[in-house]
C-alpha cells in the first residue's frame, strides 16, 4: 500500500479514533457547509443560471415609472394604454411588452388549482423568448377568447393530455380556449405569488384604455419591458419624463387629472431585467452571503486552531519524515489526503443539511425568495461544495508543517513536546480565537438585532383583534352590471348598496351561525387602500395624503377597534346617509394638532373629499393596521367608490371557517355574475403578510445558533487543548499543593482575557461598523444599546461555559499521572 | 584508514552560533574533518562540546553559520531545503539516541518509509525491509508496533531504518544512550559489523568503552577538536 493509500486510510480510522478533532471538524464544518452551499444554490438559481422561461432574460431591460406619493407610496404609471404610447413614442429603441399578474383560482374537472394569471402584450413570448411547447404561438392575431397555460397547469391539471390545444377552460366565469402550452415563466416581478400553475391572457394594447375615468392605479402593469436592438441606447430618465409629459398632455382628458398628474412626483428607472428582477432580494443576498462568509470564516478558525494543536502532537512525527527524505510537498500531500476523509464527511453533512435547508426554504419564506422552484443543489452548488472541502482540507494539510523548523530538525526531533515547546502556537491560536470571537460578536449583533425587529414585526400590536374573522372577496366579473353600479354611483343613487344588501343576507343564510360586516373593498389588512391627496383648509399649502377606508355600522365592534372619542355610526345614520365620518388618531392629529381627540369630535372636516356637502367627524378610533406608527392618516367614509371587488368580514360563532372550495360553487349559483375570489381567514392574512419577516426570523435564529454553536465549539476545543498542553503545569501545580478548584481557577484566568479581548474588540468594531454597514445594507434596524448588551451577556455565559466545562474534564482525571507518565 | 577511498565527509572550518537574545553560544569554533568510505569514526567528548551539532550539520538537520561542508561530493552550502531532504534520503541515514520510531505505525512500516519516499516499487521495497530485518536480527518482529519492542530493539529496528537506503554514510547518535549494558553491547557489535561489511559510520558517543569499535577517534572541546586519532578497532 503507498503512503497515499496509507494517508486515506489512516484518514478514515481518524474519524472514529479521534473524534476530539474529527467530531469538532464535522459538527462546525458540517453546518457552516450547510449554511454556505444553501447560500450558493441560492445566488446561483439568482444569479448565474438562465432565468427559468425567459431566454432572453440578459437582453432585456425594464422601465419604470411611477407616480409617487408620500415616501413609501407609488403607483405604477403604465397600464396598456400608456405602453402602447411608449411603444410608438420610442419606435426606433426596440419592441416594448407589458405584463400584468393576478393570483386567480382555476377549477378544472371539480379540482381547484392555484394558479397565477399573466395578462401581457401579443409579442410578450417573442420578447421573453419563452418556450411554445403545444399549439399556436402568441401573435397579433390571436382571438378574444384564446388563452395559454403553462406546462406545469397541462401536467397538473390536464395530466398532460396530447389533445389539450383546443380544450375549453372557465376563468373568472369566462369561457375560453387553450390555445397553446408555454414552458413555466418563473421570474416575473411581482408582488404576487408566482406559482407554476399559469394561464396567459393575450391584451392587445392599441385597443386598451387610457385614464378615460379620472382614476390612476387600475390596470396597471407589473413589468414594462423593452428588447433594444444592437448598439441602440435606452431612454434616459429625463427623455421618459418628457414623454409621460406630452403623454398626460395629449391622453388625460380630465383638466382636473391632468393638473394633478402634472403636479405629482414621478419615479422613473431603467434597469436590466435580472437587476430589476432581483432588486428586492439584492440586499437580502449580499447578507446573507456576507453572513455565511463570516460563519466560515469562523470555522475556519475554529478549525486552524485545532488542527494547529494537533499537529502540534504530532510534530516529531513530521520530523522523523521529513529526516528520513520524506519532502515537505509530498507531507503537505500526505497530510491533506489524510485529512480528506473528515473534511469529506463535512462536505456530505453540509450537503445533506443545505439539501434540507433548500427544501425548508419554501416553508418559511413563503413568496419572499423568488424562483423557490428553481432553487436546488445544482452543479455550480456540487461543484462549490466539492471546491471548498477539497480547498480547506489542502490549506489545513499546509498548516502540517508549520512549527517544524526545517533547518533545525534535530530540535523538533529532541523535543519532547511538552511544557514552552507544546505551546509554540499559543499567541497565533489566541490571536485566532480573538478574531473569531470579535466576527461572533458582529454576526451576532447583526442577527440579533435584525431578529428583533423581525419578532416584533411578526408580533406587533396591530390596533384591532383579528379574532376568527373570515374574508370573503367578490369580484364582479359581470361588466353590465359593473357599469350599471358605476352609472348608479355617478348619479347618487344606491350603487353598490342592493348587492351588498343581497350578497350579506346570501352569506349569512349559506354560512350558519355567521354575522357578516361589509368592509369593501379592501380588507382591514390588505395593502392595497384607495389613497387621496387633498388640500388642508387649516393651511392650504399643507397636503394630506390619507388612506380612505368604507364605513361600516359594525366594522369597528367586529374588530375590536378601540374609539378614543365619539362613538360608531349606527346602520340607521348610515342608510340615513346623514354626513358623518370617523378618523384616525393620525388623522386627528394631522388636522387638528392643537385639539384633544374629544374636541375634534363635532368639527368639520377640513376638506370635501368626494363629497360637497360639508362632513362632521363622529368618531375618533386608534390607528390600526401593520406598522400603525407610521401608517398614513385614515378617513372612514360612506363614500362610495369605483371598484369592482366587494370584501365581507364573516364571523362564525363556532370559529371556525369555511373553504373557498365549498363556497364558491354555492355563490356562483346564486350570483352568476360575481365570482368568489377569496376566503382566508384574517390571521391567514396576517401571516401572510408577515411571511418575509417570519423568514428573516427564522434565518436569524439560525444563524445566531450556529454562530453561538461555532464559538462553543471553538473556545472548548482550544480550552481542551490548551489545557492538554498546560498538563504538566497543571500536574506540577497540583503536586505543589494547588486544588482542582484552584486549577479550573487558573485556567478561566487564562480566558478571560481571551474573551474580554474578543467582546470588547467585536463590541468596538460593531459600534463603530454598524450605522456603516446599515448605510450599505440598508436591512439593518437602528443600533439598540439593550440589545447588544444582553447578547454579550449570552455570549459570556456561552464562552464561559465552553472554558469551564472542557477545563474541569481535564483537571477531574488526576493531571498529577502526567508527572507519572514522564 | 586508506586515504586512496573516496573523500565522503569534507568539512572545512565550520562555525555554528546559537543566539538567544542577548546570549551568544558557540557549539562550533572551526571544525575541519575529512571522512573516507568505509571509515567508522567515533566523535566523542563531554556533554555541550558540540558533537551532537556537528552530527546534526553532517545529516543536514542543522546548518553551520560559516564553514564549508560536502557530502558524497555535494556542497550543502546553497542548497534549500528539499533538496537537502533529497540528500538525506538518498546518501544518508540517521540513526538518533532516542530512536525516533513513528509509534502509529508498524515495524516494517517505519522501515520502508525511505524507500517509500522514493517512490520504489512496492515488492522491492518488501525484499530490502526484510533483508535489513534479517541483518539486525529483527524479522520476526515486522508487525510490531514500536512501543511493543524493547529499547534494544527499537535501536536495532532505528539502525534497519538507516540500513535500508543502502546509505553512502550512516551517522549514529549516542546509540548506547538510552540502552543496558547488554543491549548496548549488541548494538555496538552490529554497528561493527556492518563497518565491515562496508558501511561508514559516523557515531557520537560519550561512553568510551565502545570507542574501541572505531577505526578513528575525534576529540571535541568547546567546539573545537582537541585530539584525532587512528584506532585499531576490537569487538
Amino acid at each position: 500500500m503507498s503512503l497515499e493509500s496509507k494517508a486515506l486510510r489512516r484518514g478514515v480510522m481518524r474519524i472514529f479514533q479521534l473524534p476530539r478533532l474529527s467530531l469538532s471538524l464535522i459538527i462546525a464544518l458540517g453546518a457552516t457547509l450547510g449554511a454556505v452551499l444553501c447560500v450558493v444554490a441560492i445566488a446561483s438559481a439568482l444569479l448565474l443560471n438562465p432565468l427559468p422561461g425567459i431566454s432572453n432574460a440578459e437582453k432585456l431591460h425594464t422601465v419604470k415609472v411611477s407616480f409617487g406619493f408620500g415616501k413609501d407610496s407609488f403607483i405604477p404609471a403604465f397600464t396598456p394604454h400608456v405602453l402602447e404610447h411608449a411603444r410608438k413614442h420610442f419606435k426606433d429603441i426596440g419592441p416594448w411588452a407589458g405584463i400584468s399578474t393576478e393570483n386567480e383560482q382555476l377549477t378544472v374537472d371539480d379540482v381547484s388549482h392555484s394558479i397565477i394569471q399573466y395578462s401581457a402584450s401579443t409579442n410578450i413570448t417573442d420578447i421573453l423568448g419563452t418556450t411554445l411547447l403545444r399549439g399556436a404561438a402568441i401573435d397579433k392575431n390571436f382571438e378574444a377568447n384564446h388563452i395559454w397555460i403553462s406546462n406545469s397547469l397541462w401536467q397538473q391539471a390536464y395530466a398532460g393530455i396530447e389533445s389539450i390545444v383546443g380544450t375549453s377552460l372557465t376563468l373568472k366565469g369566462k369561457e375560453y380556449i387553450i390555445a397553446g402550452v408555454l414552458e413555466d415563466v418563473l421570474a416575473i416581478r411581482t408582488e404576487r405569488k408566482i406559482l407554476d400553475n399559469q394561464v396567459w391572457l393575450i391584451t392587445d394594447d392599441s385597443k386598451a384604455e387610457g385614464f378615460g375615468n379620472g382614476r390612476i392605479g387600475g390596470n396597471t402593469l407589473d413589468s414594462v419591458l423593452v428588447k433594444p436592438g444592437q448598439g441602440v441606447s435606452l431612454p434616459s430618465e429625463a427623455e421618459l419624463r418628457e414623454w409621460l409629459a406630452l403623454y398626460i398632455e395629449q391622453e388625460v382628458s380630465n383638466p382636473r387629472m391632468q393638473k394633478f398628474l402634472s403636479n405629482v412626483a414621478l419615479e422613473v428607472k431603467v434597469e436590466a431585467y435580472r437587476a430589476n428582477f432581483l432588486s428586492d432580494t439584492y440586499q437580502l443576498l449580499i447578507a446573507l452571503i456576507v453572513t455565511v462568509i463570516g460563519l466560515l470564516v469562523m470555522a475556519s478558525l475554529n478549525l486552524v486552531n485545532l488542527f494547529l494543536t494537533h499537529y502540534q502532537s504530532r510534530n516529531k512525527e513530521f520530523a522523523i519524515q521529513l529526516s528520513v527524505g520524506a519532502s515537505q510537498w509530498r507531507m503537505r500531500l500526505l497530510m491533506t489526503l489524510e485529512n480528506l476523509p473528515s473534511f469529506f464527511v463535512a462536505g456530505i453533512v453540509g450537503l445533506l443539511l443545505s439539501g434540507w435547508l433548500i427544501k425548508a426554504l419554501p416553508v418559511v419564506s413563503d413568496s419572499n425568495l423568488p424562483l423557490l422552484s428553481a432553487i436546488r443543489l445544482d452543479t455550480t452548488t456540487l461543484v462549490a461544495g466539492v471546491l471548498l472541502v477539497i480547498s480547506l482540507a489542502m490549506l489545513f494539510g499546509m498548516l502540517a508543517l508549520i512549527d517544524i523548523n526545517k533547518h533545525r530538525l534535530m530540535d523538533n526531533l529532541n523535543s519532547s513536546g511538552k511544557g514552552n515547546a507544546g505551546q509554540n502556537n499559543y499567541w497565533l491560536s489566541r490571536s485566532l480565537m480573538l478574531v473569531q470571537l470579535s466576527i461572533a460578536s458582529i454576526l451576532m449583533a447583526g442577527s440579533v438585532m435584525l431578529a428583533k425587529q423581525s419578532y416584533e414585526f411578526v408580533n406587533q400590536d396591530i390596533g384591532l383583534e383579528v379574532g376568527n374573522n373570515q374574508q370573503l372577496r367578490f369580484e364582479i366579473i359581470d361588466k353590465a352590471l359593473h357599469s350599471s353600479i358605476v352609472d348608479s354611483i355617478k348619479s347618487d343613487g344606491d350603487g353598490y348598496k342592493p348587492l351588498i344588501i343581497e350578497l350579506s343576507q346570501a352569506i349569512e343564510r349559506e354560512i350558519p351561525d355567521s354575522k357578516v360586516v361589509h368592509v369593501a373593498p379592501y380588507g382591514p389588512l390588505d395593502g392595497a387602500m384607495r389613497i387621496m391627496t387633498v388640500n388642508s383648509s387649516e393651511n392650504d399649502q399643507q397636503k394630506i395624503t390619507f388612506i380612505a377606508n368604507h364605513l361600516s355600522a359594525n366594522y369597528f365592534d367586529a374588530l375590536n377597534i378601540e374609539f378614543l372619542a365619539g362613538s360608531a355610526l349606527s346602520q340607521q345614520q348610515i342608510d340615513d346617509k346623514e354626513p358623518l365620518v370617523v378618523i384616525d388618531t393620525t388623522m386627528a392629529q394631522t388636522l387638528f394638532s392643537k385639539l384633544s381627540y374629544q374636541d375634534v369630535i363635532g368639527k368639520e372636516l377640513p376638506f370635501s373629499g368626494d363629497k360637497e356637502q360639508a362632513r362632521i367627524i363622529h368618531g375618533v378610533v386608534e390607528r390600526v393596521g401593520l406598522q400603525r406608527e407610521q401608517s398614513l392618516p385614515v378617513l372612514y367614509s360612506d363614500d362610495q367608490r369605483l371598484f369592482n371587488q366587494l370584501t365581507f368580514l364573516v364571523t362564525k360563532s363556532d370559529g371556525t371557517a369555511v373553504s373557498i372550495k365549498q363556497l364558491r360553487p354555492v355563490f356562483s349559483k346564486l350570483f352568476p355574475r360575481l365570482e368568489l375570489i377569496q376566503a382566508d381567514s384574517l390571521e391567514g392574512i396576517f401571516l401572510d403578510i408577515t411571511a418575509s419577516q417570519q423568514l428573516n426570523l427564522w434565518v436569524l435564529i439560525g444563524v445566531s445558533i450556529l454562530t453561538l454553536l461555532l464559538a462553543a465549539i471553538g473556545v472548548s476545543s482550544l480550552t481542551l487543548m490548551t489545557t492538554h498542553q498546560k498538563k504538566y503545569e497543571l500536574a506540577i501545580r497540583m503536586a505543589t499543593g494547588a486544588s482542582q478548584k484552584s486549577l479550573l481557577h487558573f485556567i478561566i484566568k487564562d480566558a478571560m482575557w481571551l474573551l474580554m479581548g474578543g467582546l470588547s474588540l467585536g463590541f468596538i468594531i460593531t459600534v463603530f461598523g454598524y450605522d456603516w454597514i446599515k448605510e450599505s445594507l440598508g436591512l439593518l434596524p437602528d443600533f439598540n444599546w439593550l440589545t447588544l448588551g444582553l447578547l454579550d451577556a449570552a455570549l459570556v455565559i456561552i464562552v464561559l461555559l465552553s472554558v469551564i466545562i472542557p477545563a474541569w474534564h481535564v483537571i477531574k482525571k488526576d493531571p498529577i499521572s502526567a508527572l507519572r507518565q514522564d | 584508514m586508506n586515504q586512496t577511498n573516496k573523500l565522503l565527509v569534507d568539512i572545512d572550518n565550520l562555525h555554528k552560533s546559537y543566539s538567544n537574545k542577548q546570549i551568544e553560544t558557540k557549539a562550533l569554533q572551526g571544525v575541519s574533518l575529512a571522512i573516507y568510505q568505509g571509515e567508522f569514526v567515533a566523535i566523542t567528548g563531554p556533554s555541550g562540546c558540540g558533537k551532537s551539532t556537528l552530527l546534526s550539520i553532517m545529516g543536514l538537520m542543522d546548518s553551520a553559520t560559516s564553514g564549508h561542508y560536502t557530502v558524497a561530493g555535494v556542497d550543502t552550502k546553497d542548497l534549500k531545503v528539499d533538496q537537502k531532504t533529497m540528500i538525506r534520503n538518498k546518501h544518508i541515514g540517521f540513526v538518533f539516541q532516542s530512536f525516533n520510531l513513528i509509534d502509529e505505525m508498524t515495524v516494517f512500516d517505519n522501515i520502508a518509509l525511505i524507500l517509500e519516499h522514493r517512490k520504489t516499487p512496492k515488492a522491492e521495497i518488501k525484499q530490502r525491509v526484510e533483508e535489513v530485518l534479517s541483518q539486525v536480527d529483527m524479522l520476526p518482529r515486522q508487525h510490531y508496533r514500536p512501543n511493543q519492542l524493547s529499547g534494544g530493539q527499537q535501536q536495532r529496528i532505528a539502525i534497519a531504518r538507516a540500513l535500508v537506503g543502502n546509505p553512502d554514510l550512516i551517522l549514529v547518535d549516542e546509540p548506547t544512550g538510552n540502552l543496558d549494558t547488554i543491549n548496548g553491547d549488541k548494538v555496538m557489535a552490529l554497528l561493527e559489523k556492518l563497518n565491515k561489511d562496508g558501511a561508514t559510520i559516523v557515531m557520537v558517543t560519550h561512553d568510551t568503552r565502545y570507542v574501541r569499535c572505531a577505526s578513528r577517534q575525534i576529540q571535541l572541546l568547546d567546539g573545537e577538536i582537541i585530539t584525532e586519532k587512528q584506532l585499531e578497532g576490537v569487538a
